[in-house]
């Protein structure tokens, strides 16, 4: 078990780290709410959530059946027919995976349950899909809802559960799988990217051995669900890991999850999604050791990252680079205001380099530092430009429809606060940043508000918040 | 950070970005860190360049599977007229390079760089195992790897990894939207940008524009106190170039002043220098000019990106893939006319790419489905002429399609180790056999 973070040392920072990690950050009064619960309700009350009021009503997709007879349509008539048959399919497909993408980014925003969507991030990240094979919106986004479902549960169950996706047996090509020519691609991908890591443990032969298993899983079509064909399962002995059987797709998910290297890839790619990218051999080995001893608990091993010492390390807070989703959705409950519109979002995600339900390919995305190029940093500033402005964008790429966002600047800045540059800028940078500037850094800021005169207008105020914005500094949570 | 020091940095960062001719004056790091990096650049393959010498590479993807036998037609091959009776191009139309192929009746300009020793056909690329998907076959183009494998860095970030450290992060300019999969790095290098003066911190929507630009370039020009200290980048800069441990932080804060400084420069030059020739319309064209105003005005890049679209042509093909020749044909015409009135020609290597060709077989909509084998075009000033690799048979197919002769990472080693000077092994994680064309 890790050194448990002991309540003298919780602080407000603290908190809010917690919240940032644990979810997309929020506004000072939920980090206050947050706080006053001391470390182990804090942690409690996040890995709860608030599952049964958290409701969001499903984005209107194009549901499998009528999706299939669409596909099934457009392969009748003659090539004129079926190409707009197609073309219109295409479109409203696209339409609707944007449709699903504001959904979830909405609920990213305004859930009472904002581990379980973290999580459900993670998990698309790792388990990653993308739309552009599956060509189903409404795979994917069921996809999705199997992800957050699964989220803080068992990972046998969620690695289970995944291998009979219907949005991943189409993307890994498991549909195409059968005992006369198994496809080797889901069961590669398996090992390698979801459960030991590149190498560790498996050999090509294990490769081969395994995709038998995964054999006879199809899609029927009018549900749009998983459905096992005997007749395409290859149910002969397999030998896999060193041991023979007549092994299906969930006797080998067994077999993979009793090795010891397994809890440990996946302790640690929670750690770094979570907590930072170099977390030390022996906080792996906590964390896998318990992983395994919980059954692959993934809430348990939540709650082990989140009442650790070293989770509110110096190094830890503040050190981590703000994915484009985090960044968005971080920003909107920083600044008590709505998402930007979905045709911005939908520009700024693309130009940001993380567009969900696309992620650049079964890997998922590399995060880090890999987020922050030139052009995505200065992106982020006139995004963050954008958004305090209260104007339309100035920026190419969403000029159309993409509106304004309002943010609630009395909130931020109330009157006694407009008069009193410290105080101003001690307030805005607590909400931003979570800490006050020190230093050089405040000097100046105080500085800019000085000089924009005695008492600080919203024009001022919205420069302001854009500079404090437009910094390394705010890439950061 | 003391006073003094702040009060220089400040300084160059307002009035320091162009001084005069095209040298840039580096911030303090900065310069250590390239001093570090030359002593170090014996062992780890660092490339230094000044912007003014060393060669370029443009990278042109002509997106969505350009048909190459309609490229280049293999016009005395019975077969091709066989397989393809509404599509096929008359053998008196195309413009011969020799008793069998000649080029799209569109392309006289690449015609006339063949003629005048400029460039360099190479036929029958592709690669084991061809994949069909748009999506998955870019990605293996854009990341050099096997058609089994995923990479999340591209070939050329690989390069900028491997050579470019420590240099000016204009490295890699691409043009358009988004950064190509091929620019993706450990360390991310490269710029992306459509339209330049969009490439920069927008302060006209502030309420008091100037305050709020000086503002923000204080904030995005301070260095972590711990940089200064430790003696700065240098020490987080490893043997083999990467940042080891690189501080999150001094990252960031690496990161935003070369924006400011790229942003500044591209600014500057695209202001400066105009076009000597006229361009044609077209995002080609205006991307091409860009690149070609940047090469002008001395940009320390190395590889630039663009790309035309639009060749998916599974139906009505014949006038729109003629269209598309011809503005790729125009395009290039302008910007190599460009360069050479520059002077700068001979510095230049233009390659193009698709992500697959079409089939042999035309489809009954009068168009043409996914394929796989199909030729590229090298041209500049230091290309050896000529026709390389082989015409796929078009009768011994794989499923439909041609079968390539020439792995595309043996185009991309040539082009790393002839004219790049760059190891084309550690970069493509394989040797690959280079050809004769640089």
């Amino acid at each position: 078990m890790l050194k448990r973070l002991s309540p003298a040392q919780w602080t407000p920072l603290g908190a809010a780290h917690l919240l940032n990690r644990a979810g997309f950050g929020g506004s000072p009064a939920d980090i206050g709410a947050l706080y006053a619960l001391g470390v182990t309700a804090a942690v409690e009350s996040l890995l709860g959530g608030n599952e049964d009021e958290d409701l969001f009503p499903p984005p209107a997709l194009t549901g499998p059946k009528e999706l299939f007879e669409q596909v099934r349509l457009a392969r009748t008539g003659d090539e004129e027919q079926k190409r707009q048959a197609q073309q219109i399919a295409r479109r409203q497909q696209a339409e609707e995976v944007r449709a699903a993408r504001a959904w979830w980014l909405d609920r990213m925003r305004y859930t009472l349950f904002p581990l379980r969507e973290k999580m459900t991030l993670f998990w698309h990240g790792h388990f990653a899909t993308g739309v552009e094979k599956v060509r189903a919106a409404n795979l994917i986004w069921q996809q999705n809802e199997t992800l957050r479902a699964n989220a803080l549960g068992s990972f046998r169950s969620l690695a289970k559960e995944i291998s009979r996706d219907p949005a991943m047996m189409r993307y890994l090509d498991l549909i195409q799988s059968d005992k006369a020519k198994p496809n080797e691609n889901f069961a590669r991908e398996l090992m390698e990217l979801f459960t030991l890591g590149e190498g560790v443990r498996y050999t090509e032969a294990d490769i081969r051995e395994s995709a038998r298993a995964f054999t006879g899983y199809r899609i029927d079509p009018p549900r749009g669900a998983f459905v096992f064909q005997k007749r395409q399962f290859d149910s002969s002995e397999k030998t896999f890991l060193g041991r023979t059987g007549p092994f299906d797709g969930d006797a080998v998910i067994d077999i993979i999850l009793e090795q010891p290297e397994c809890s440990s890839y996946i302790a640690k790619k929670i750690w770094r999604f979570l907590a930072s990218d170099d977390p030390s051999p022996a906080v792996v080995q906590n964390l896998a050791a318990q992983f395994r001893a919980s059954n692959y608990d993934i809430r348990g091993l939540l709650r082990e990252i989140f009442l650790s010492e070293e989770f509110y390390a110096p190094k830890v807070v503040r050190s981590q680079v703000k994915s484009p989703v985090q960044w968005i959705v971080q920003t909107a409950k920083v600044l008590e205001a709505p998402l930007p519109s979905q045709p911005a979002m939908e520009a700024s995600l693309s130009q940001l380099g993380q567009v969900l339900f696309a992620p650049p390919n079964v890997k998922g995305w590399e995060g880090g530092h890999a987020w922050i190029s030139s052009s995505t940093l200065l992106f982020r500033y006139n995004l963050a430009g954008y958004i305090v402005s209260g104007k339309a964008p100035a920026l190419e790429g969403f000029r159309k429809g993409a509106g304004s966002v309002q943010i609630p600047l009395e909130k931020i800045a109330p009157p006694e606060l407009r008069a009193d540059p410290e105080k101003l800028c001690d307030a805005v940078s607590q909400r931003l940043l979570n800490t006050r500037l020190e230093g050089e850094e405040r000097k100046r800021f105080v500085t800019f508000l000085r000089e924009r005169g005695a008492k600080i207008d919203d024009p001022g105020l919205r420069d302001f918040l854009h500079l404090m914005m437009s910094t390394p500094d705010y890439q950061l949570t | 950070m003391n006073e003094s020091t702040l009060h220089t940095r400040r300084k160059f960062i307002r009035t320091g970005v162009l001084g005069g001719a095209v040298a840039w004056t580096l911030p303090v790091f900065l310069e250590k860190t390239f001093f570090a990096l030359d002593a170090a650049a014996a062992d780890a393959a660092l490339q230094t360049v000044t912007g003014k010498d060393g060669p370029i590479l443009v990278v042109l993807q002509l997106a969505g599977g350009n048909d190459g036998l309609n490229t280049v037609v293999p016009f005395a091959d019975d077969a091709y007229y066989s397989a393809r009776p509404k599509i096929g191009i008359a053998a008196d139309r195309t413009l011969k390079l020799n008793d069998h192929i000649g080029l799209n009746p569109k392309l006289a300009g690449l015609r006339g760089l063949y003629d005048s020793g400029d460039l360099a056909v190479i036929q029958g690329v592709g690669y084991p195992n061809p994949n069909r998907s748009h999506f998955r076959s870019t990605d293996i183009w854009q990341t050099a790897t096997d058609a089994d494998k995923f990479d999340r860095h591209g070939w050329l970030g690989r390069y900028f990894d491997s050579c470019c450290q420590g240099e000016d992060p204009a490295v890699g300019v691409s043009v358009g939207r988004e950064s190509p999969l091929a620019f993706s790095a450990k360390n991310p290098k490269g710029i992306t940008l459509s339209r330049p003066e969009q490439f920069r911190f927008i302060s006209e929507s502030a309420s008091d524009p100037s305050a709020t630009e000086d503002m923000f370039r204080d904030m995005n020009a301070m260095e972590s106190p711990a940089e200064e200290d430790a003696g700065g980048s240098v020490q987080s800069l490893g043997a083999a170039g990467a940042m080891v441990g690189g501080n999150t932080m001094d990252y960031l804060r690496r990161t935003a002043l070369d924006a400011q400084v790229s942003s500044d420069k591209i600014l500057e030059i695209t202001r400066k220098f105009r076009a000597p020739v006229s361009y044609p319309n077209g995002q080609l064209a205006s991307g091409l000019s860009l690149v070609a105003r940047l090469i002008a005005g001395g940009m320390p890049t190395r590889v630039y990106y663009v790309s035309q679209g639009g060749y998916d042509t599974h139906s009505g093909q014949a006038g729109a893939h003629d269209r598309l020749m011809g503005d790729l044909d125009a395009s290039i015409g302008a910007f190599v006319a460009d360069l050479k009135a520059q002077g700068n020609f001979d510095r230049v290597m233009l390659m193009t790419f698709s992500e697959f060709g079409r089939r042999v077989k035309e489809n009954n909509s009068g168009g043409t489905d996914h394929g796989a084998a199909a030729p590229m075009f090298v041209l500049g000033g230091g290309v050896k002429p000529g026709i390389y690799g082989k015409q796929p048979s078009l009768t011994a197919l794989s499923d439909g399609d041609l079968v390539y002769n020439v792995d595309f990472r043996s185009v991309y080693a040539t082009v790393l180790e002839n004219w790049l000077r760059a190891p084309s092994e550690t970069v493509l994680k394989r040797k690959f056999p280079t050809m004769g064309f640089v």
